[in-house]
């Protein structure tokens, strides 16, 4: 049995906010892979181009349903920032990008211009948190400390925090009767 | 249907939802994580301002509410259609949640036509999506399968929606009553009778006889012989039709198997027979052996569609055409069998109805070759052993007495009945 057809009027027009959203995403994702990249030498280069094809691929085409392509470029991202060690500025602007890429990119597709415009309201507190975090620990960082072994402790607190928080709780199964 | 279009009143019913974390968390929490662990195993803490904002964000996302069931709905509406109508599904979601995004999977041999097939629901907005279908194959069945997820803070649900079953009739081809039996019934009907009777279409020439009315004289004829003549006008009669349905075999696409055409010439028929006033009753062949007695009505044509709906039955059992009773086999009446003629036992029961005496005629519905694969080198000499059996099969039927009519999906019925036009089937033993 074959599937389903889908075809004529409305079905298949991409909507305008849809196509903004997804060059707003590919721009924070081409930015998060080419910031660090000038501080890019030997075989190390090779992380570029294929950041960006992860950025490009995870927002169009076939592959773009397969949520793992989207971690793939940020991930890339952290990689070249870990290799390149730029400055303290272009971490923080690097941490930015891939906040943004990665709420962007899980943009739901389909959304007329006005519900795009409701979705991205809602995402702006979490952009405002992260906003806010970076700078914080971007004056934490500035500021010269003798001892970070505690920064590093008190970073693991607030992932773990962040998670005990975030993840959702499965309510408990009932046992069924044998 | 004379009826307006049946709505469909489905309320939203509680769904139980197995809350899931959303990929947006598992993506945050993935970066947020690698990024921590890149910064204590080189040592260098400037690396946690790549995840920092990451784990920020996540740590703010709203926990939502999760309610433990979700209301979800899909209306279909009308639920009753022909092939080729418009059907409109709404999917409804009403619970608080963030977002809702639905995703509908159309069924085989139905097409989305109106509508993007992921539509997305925004929280402060009512959650529902709105698709427009056309579908293409008869029967009793369920359009489509709408996913709708549901997103609360990190959080998500999935739930699986359907609508309730849609019943489509097949669309009838257009088709003529043409297709009579050589010894029409004794009721009046629409159909030129090989007797005279009282009707409009001429008949012959006699004398007159005393009590033949004056404005039936033959001036002309009188004048020439010197003797009165009339005309004489052929009878109107009725006709019984039995249409039979081969549901032995079934091959082809969705959409547009043989069986799906045996159907649509099945209502075809119906429709244009029963228009003229004729009677019209249906056997199917396959499955279960049921059948309808002739009756005339538009209320017949829906009852055979009704019992075509149930054709597809796969059972190897074989009929017997003596478990018909005597009413709904009439002798006078016409016999068209839709078949594909691939079945030996829809050519047992041709046999059988031989046996009866019944005027019988087959539509051959099989439209498409078995196909040839250019790679085996017998292919194509096998396609053509079987197109010469096919014909074999049809050239002695045709001179056991029987015609058979090719049909064509693409054409209405009216071209495959042409080459039977004003011929009288006669019954052959």
């Amino acid at each position: 049995m074959s599937e389903g057809q889908v075809s004529t009027r409305d079905t298949r027009t991409p909507r305008l906010g849809d196509v903004i959203i997804r060059l707003v995403a590919g721009c924070l994702g081409a930015g998060m892979i080419l910031l660090p990249a000038v501080h890019l030498t030997g075989r190390s280069r090779i992380l570029v181009p294929v950041g960006l094809v992860l950025v490009v691929v995870s927002l169009a085409g076939p592959v773009a349903r397969w949520r793992i392509v989207g971690t793939l470029a940020a991930a890339t991202a952290v990689t070249e920032a870990a290799v390149t060690r730029p400055d303290l500025a272009v971490l923080a602007w690097e941490g930015l990008l891939i906040l943004g890429y990665l709420l962007l990119v899980d943009a739901p597709r389909g959304m007329p211009g006005a519900r795009t415009a409701h979705w991205l309201w809602r995402q702006l507190p979490l952009a405002v948190w992260g906003v806010v975090t970076a700078a914080i620990v971007l004056v934490v960082l500035a500021i010269r400390v003798p001892v970070s072994a505690w920064l590093l402790v008190a970073g693991a607190g607030a992932a773990v925090a962040a998670v005990i928080i975030a993840l959702p709780r499965r309510p408990p199964q009932p046992r069924e009767p044998r | 249907m004379t009826e307006g279009p049946p709505k469909a009143v489905v309320r939203p019913a509680p769904v139980p939802a197995t809350w899931q974390a959303a990929p947006r968390l598992r993506r945050l929490a993935t970066i947020g994580v690698a990024v921590f662990l890149l910064a204590v195993l080189t040592r260098h803490a400037d690396l946690l301002l790549l995840g920092a904002p990451a784990l920020a964000a996540l740590a703010a996302a709203r926990r939502g509410s999760r309610p433990e069931t979700l209301d979800g709905a899909v209306t279909a509406t009308p639920v009753r259609c022909f092939e080729g109508e418009e059907v409109e599904i709404v999917a409804t979601v009403a619970a608080p949640v963030d977002e809702v995004t639905f995703r509908i999977e159309t069924a085989p041999a139905v097409t989305l036509i109106a509508g993007p097939v992921t539509q997305v629901a925004v929280a402060g907005q009512p959650a529902s999506a709105r698709w427009v279908l056309q579908p293409h194959a008869w029967g009793r069945h369920h359009l489509c399968t709408v996913t709708a997820r549901c997103t609360d803070g990190m959080g998500q649900a999935s739930l699986t929606l359907q609508p309730e079953r849609v019943e489509v009739f097949p669309h009838p081809p257009p088709a003529r009553a043409s297709l009579l039996p050589s010894d029409l019934l004794r009721r009046i009907g629409e159909h030129t009778a090989t007797v005279s009777g009282a009707g409009i279409e001429f008949f012959g020439i006699r004398g007159y006889q005393p009590g033949d009315r004056l404005r039936d004289l033959n001036w002309a004829v009188t004048s020439r012989l010197g003797q009165p003549h009339v005309n004489q006008r052929a009878a109107l009669r009725a006709a019984d039709l039995v249409i039979m349905i081969d549901a032995f075999s079934d091959v082809g696409p969705p959409g547009d198997t043989s069986l799906d055409l045996a159907v649509r010439g099945a209502a075809g028929l119906a429709t244009a027979y029963l228009r003229t006033g004729d009677r019209v009753g249906v056997v199917v062949l396959g499955g279960v052996l049921r059948w309808l007695a002739p009756s005339p009505g538009n209320r017949q044509f829906f009852k055979i569609v009704e019992m075509a709906f149930g054709v597809r039955f796969a059972s190897e059992a074989t009929p017997d055409l003596d478990r018909v009773p005597k009413t709904a086999l009439p002798p006078r009446a016409l016999v068209v069998l839709f078949s594909p003629l691939l079945d030996p036992r829809a050519l047992n029961a041709v046999t059988d109805l031989r046996q009866r005496g019944v005027a019988l005629v087959i539509v051959d519905v099989l439209t498409r070759e078995p196909p040839a694969e250019p790679r085996l080198p017998f292919s194509q000499l096998a396609v053509r052993l079987w197109r010469l059996d096919r014909d074999a099969l049809r050239a002695s039927l045709t001179g056991l007495g029987v015609p058979v009519l090719s049909w064509d999906s693409g054409t209405g019925l009216e071209g495959a009945q042409a080459p039977l036009r004003g011929r009288r089937i006669r019954a052959v033993r």
